[in-house]
């Protein structure tokens, strides 16, 4: 590699070479597509961490979504970045993902600068406001896909919804050079429809008594970095294969599974990632699937050009939290309540990330269900990278004795 | 008491004579919150349209309850006021995707969780766009269309076209009435201090508009009149977020920092544009509320929004930018950073202000805003 | 020409006469629970110094500080910020930044080459860092200030207290003290957490050499041995202790605002 800079990032690239988990796999191939694009001076794109990036594998443009590359290789080293942002003024009580991304911008020497913004106005304020800060910053052309609010069961709205993603076609060709070709966004959208079944596919083998593994299934990495792409494809048939022989040969998350747990967040790529394997280890709890997770796709009809464009509109409105952020609270407790009932968990456990106002807006709502409904569930605050905030041993307290209280409600079958 | 003095002591309460005289006669009133509800729809369906705020609001205790500790204050309070039944004189209440607080706190409606005067209750949450080009003016259009439907259908009335632009004239008038006062406060000896303004333009939203124009024509006499203040240390232009109460700016210009200008939610940004009164009204309405020359910071115009602000610090010759944001509120987080930013660059002293919904931390306030002033004129 | 300036603070009060550009007489004192009477006694005490006995015989007056607006003697009252910045660069301008740690608030103030205040950056919502903050942990640690200070400098690993909130990094001290780390490097934790603090003040300010310490806090060793570290400058020393830099700038001011109205006459 030529250039010296994103020592972070390359530091970490060399630590996931001889990592073995899917997930780090998948990093590590977009870090290396990434870093070849800048060697080679072509463009790259970034898109919001919650924004699929099918239309940029169409058009063969690098995506670059900065949330995750700030998350390469540790925490620790978005610092400086959150860092910054607070010194230029941006409150510390937004969400680490808006500080990271106006901090990395401000520092220079962070983040590859974008050829161009790509940013829907979901999930939430902090990306969107986030982004203007860094479109300002950097010049670049920023370009904005407005999600209506109420959508579903509403053509108009889908409608305006589906020509912002025509839009952002013609936006990426304006700005990346690359002309749009029908069959190969045709291909790339057929890719995708297979990477989403293989996914779909291990979902539902996660529905499964006893869980065969506590390595959630959850939004796979590709999907803000290579969606459409057959290695991305590959990549998941690899899980899901994996997956397949666990079952088959019997094999279980815990030897005894005693909690099922629906996660209420994301499952972080590093802070938190240790919290499941802990409870599964020490508690026989494990974590079946988050809330922004649970929801199906729709194979996309490929059979015009119209379709496609259509298809890949209504798929992105069911992402991972861009469905929850998008509405109202209906959707949020919607998709709780099925992540629990489709994965039959016991409780579920809400990590209120501390600048995640949307989702902390919603737990007083959904604590009023689970009581009706006789759900057992857990709230902590903690932030998804500072430690600081609050620390992992008590965090595990707290967890521990939600799970022994759970275990005791089980026992007396309530 | 003179007619402004009258008009300003509006803002001290919630509810009005005016408002109970309009009640009294049978009137209807329906609450909305910022600045992207369309007032005249309201207006030409013979209701009251009515700018909610917390005003009276001592604690949030209840609306805590469906708010976490990062909810905006002033959207706990407002919900505080609900779930207390304060606003049980409403006959319907209209939001919109403003914000993440906004959202979360409308929920709390639909769900049951505030007592209202009847049931079922007229509630609508506007899906307003947030981005400014042809093709969102024509959604924000089915917006404002679908939002007249909804109220011709839940209260079994008829919004004629005729009607819309009689309210649109009517409230064309309103504003061009407060424009005309802001001009006045160009002045080297501006005739009104911001507080004033603030409470004047609040009055606006909480009685019915043709008094109000009727009443604000002898308010800009009586100001008039007037001999204006010269006894100032620097001329501010206070920009931010929804404020309610006066005695906030009351408190900076205590310290001689007059403010001549603002760029408030509840301020400029309210008033503004006029409406087109000769293009069709649905469309009209549309244009001008979508289209501002300066948006809430929930829209994705940065780039106007801050021209704007620039631009406006000249023409009122101002010595210095005061941006209040309200602790927890992400897209003001990031406005008042680009704004300090751009001021520094266009050597305009600029001050940010953090604030919460109850005024407290008097005297650190003054501190700053004194410090602040006196980085302008020692 | 004889002015003062009258610096009540929140823990503290101060008092300086200055005759003609010269400072003739200081005072601290400890304050009352009114700051009127504060203000009194300190402004008394200085003037007893050089045998004045009457506030006529003081030209012009500024009050400062905290409780600036209660000080009833004063012509004129001017924020902390203001009276700090002119103080600390008249006693050496080179100063660009001023950090000042006062007993329940911490400052960063920014000066431009002429000595006038840029930017300014307040943290007045809670305790942690502040001097309250280190006589709570003086005294859970069973040491006077001056030990604190000292002891500090005999650290031999860095110990981090992680709390934000004061309240809790008390407890956090205790858990220390119990666990059996030593005294020297808990103190070194306790003003590293301070530093930490202060640094991210300075930063948004974007502080420039050079930086001076005002307030009571200035006299700790310790505390300015790790913020050198971290700073990765030296901390200028002023030539007047650093608790009356403030109303030193105040009297200045007196005087600037006395030459001022005579020249309007």
């Amino acid at each position: 590699m030529t250039t010296e800079k994103y020592k972070e990032q390359r530091i970490g690239y060399e630590m996931l070479k001889d990592s073995e988990n899917p997930m780090m796999k998948g990093l590590r191939n977009w870090l290396e597509r990434v870093f070849r694009t800048l060697d080679e001076g072509k463009p790259i794109v970034y898109n919001e961490f919650t924004f699929w990036c099918d239309t940029m594998t169409a058009l063969d443009v690098q995506p670059l979504a900065p949330e995750m590359w700030g998350q390469v290789p540790m925490p620790a080293a978005q610092e400086p970045c959150l860092d910054a942002a607070q010194d230029f003024g941006i409150p510390p009580e937004m969400c680490w993902a808006g500080r990271y991304v106006i901090g990395a911008t401000l520092l220079g020497d962070r983040i590859p600068p974008p050829t161009c913004i790509v940013v829907p106005t979901y999930p939430c304020d902090n990306c969107k406001a986030a982004y203007q800060v860094v479109a300002k910053l950097t010049g670049a052309p920023m370009y904005v896909l407005d999600c209506p609010y109420w959508i579903e069961d509403d053509e108009e709205a889908m409608d305006y919804w589906v020509d912002q993603y025509k839009g952002l076609l013609s936006f990426l060709e304006e700005h990346t050079g690359k002309k749009l070709d029908y069959d190969r966004l045709k291909e790339t959208v057929e890719e995708s429809n297979r990477f989403i079944e293989y996914w779909l596919e291990g979902k539902e083998l996660m529905r499964r008594k006893p869980l065969p593994t506590n390595d959630m299934f959850g939004s796979p990495v590709e999907i803000l970095t290579s969606i459409g792409l057959p290695e991305a494809t590959q990549a998941i048939k690899n899980r899901l294969d994996d997956l397949k022989a666990r079952v088959a040969r019997g094999e279980t998350a815990v030897p005894e599974e005693k909690v099922r747990v629906t996660w209420n967040y994301l499952p972080v790529l590093w802070s938190l990632v240790e919290i499941f394997d802990w409870m599964a280890r020490e508690l026989g709890a494990v974590t079946t699937m988050t809330i922004f997770d649970g929801t199906s796709f729709e194979p996309i009809d490929t059979s015009t050009p119209e379709s496609i464009i259509r298809g890949m509109a209504r798929r992105a409105l069911h992402g991972y939290m861009a469905r929850q952020g998008r509405g109202s609270s209906d959707i949020i407790i919607e998709d709780t309540l099925r992540a629990v009932e489709e994965y039959q968990a016991d409780c579920i456990i809400v990590n209120g990330a501390l600048g995640c106002k949307w989702l902390r807006g919603s737990y007083g709502y959904l604590r009023d269900i689970c009581r009706e409904r006789g759900i057992p569930v857990m709230m902590f605050d903690a932030d998804i990278c500072d430690a600081r905030v609050v620390s992992d041993d008590e965090v595990k307290a707290r967890i521990g004795k939600f799970i022994e209280t759970v275990i005791e409600r089980k026992k007396r079958g309530v | 008491m003179t007619v402004l003095q009258e008009l300003a002591k509006l803002s001290d309460t919630l509810i009005n004579p005016y408002m109970e005289r309009w009640k009294k006669k049978g009137g209807k009133i329906i609450g909305y919150h910022g600045i992207y509800v369309p007032e005249e729809v309201i207006h030409a369906a013979g209701m009251l349209p009515y700018r909610l705020r917390a005003t009276g609001s001592t604690s949030s205790e209840l609306g805590d309850v469906y708010a976490s500790s990062t909810t905006c204050t002033y959207c706990r309070h407002c919900l505080d006021q609900a779930m207390r039944g304060e606003y049980k004189f409403l006959d319907g209440f209209v939001s919109f995707h403003g914000c993440d607080h906004l959202s979360r706190s409308f929920d709390a409606w639909r769900y049951g969780k505030v007592p209202t005067p009847y049931s079922p209750f007229y509630l609508r949450f506007l899906d307003i766009p947030f981005k400014i080009n042809a093709r969102s003016v024509k959604w924000m259009q089915v917006q404002v269309e679908r939002f007249k439907r909804s109220l011709e259908e839940h209260f079994g009335l008829t919004i004629t076209d005729d009607a819309l632009r009689q309210s649109i004239k009517t409230y064309n008038e309103q504003r061009k009435l407060l424009r005309s006062l802001y001009e006045m406060r160009k002045k080297e000896k501006p005739p009104v201090t911001g507080a004033e303004v603030l409470a004047l333009v609040i009055a606006s939203t909480s009685m019915p508009v043709e008094e109000f124009n009727e009443q604000f024509k002898k308010v800009l006499a009586e100001v008039n009149g007037r001999d204006g203040f010269k006894d100032y240390r620097a001329r501010l232009l206070l920009v931010g977020g929804t404020l309610e109460d006066p005695e906030y700016i009351r408190t900076i210009e205590e310290l001689g920092g007059l403010v001549v200008i603002d760029a408030l939610c509840v301020g400029i940004r309210h008033f503004w544009d006029l409406v087109d009164e000769d293009s069709e009204p649905t469309a009209a309405l549309a244009k001008r509320y979508l289209d501002r020359s300066i948006s809430c910071p929930r829209m994705v115009d940065y780039e106007r929004r801050l021209k704007f602000v620039s631009d406006l610090a000249r023409e009122f010759n101002t010595d210095g930018i005061i941006v209040q944001r309200m602790k927890m509120c992400d897209n003001w987080g990031c406005d008042s950073a680009m704004i300090k930013r751009q001021a520094r660059k266009e050597g305009m002293p600029c001050l940010i202000l953090e604030r919460e919904y109850l005024m407290s931390g008097v005297g650190q306030m003054r501190t700053r805003v004194q410090a602040f002033l006196e980085t302008i004129r020692r | 020409m004889i002015v003062a300036g009258c610096d009540v603070g929140s823990t503290t009060g101060k008092a300086v006469i200055m005759k003609d550009h010269t400072i003739a007489a200081s005072t601290i004192m400890w304050c009352k629970p009114r700051p009127e009477e504060t203000a009194h006694i300190a402004i008394t005490e200085a003037m007893q110094k050089i045998g004045l006995s009457s506030l006529d015989e003081l030209d012009y007056i500024v009050g400062t500080g905290y409780g600036r607006l209660k000080i009833p003697f004063a012509n004129d009252n001017i924020s902390e910020i203001t009276c700090h910045g002119v103080g600390a660069y008249w006693l050496c301008n080179s100063v660009r930044t001023i950090i000042d740690i006062g007993g329940q608030d911490l400052k960063v103030i920014g000066l431009d080459d002429s000595g006038k205040v840029i930017d300014f950056v307040m943290n007045d919502k809670c305790a942690a860092g502040t001097g309250r903050f280190l006589e709570n942990m003086a005294r859970v640690l069973g040491l006077t200030l001056e030990e604190l200070s000292t002891i500090s400098l005999e650290a031999t690993k860095p110990t981090v207290i992680t709390s934000q909130c004061s309240v809790f990094a008390e407890s956090e001290v205790i858990t220390l003290l119990n666990q059996g780390e030593e005294i020297a490097n808990i103190a070194n934790g306790i003003h590293a957490s301070i530093a930490s603090r202060l640094l991210t003040l300075v930063r948004r300010v974007g502080a420039q050499n050079d930086i001076t310490l005002a307030g009571g806090c200035a006299k700790n060793v310790g505390l300015i041995d790790v913020l050198e570290k971290r700073l990765e400058a030296k901390i200028v020393k002023l030539p007047e202790d650093p608790q009356i830099i403030g109303a030193i700038g105040a009297a200045l001011l007196a005087a600037e605002r006395l030459e001022r109205s005579a020249s309007s006459k």
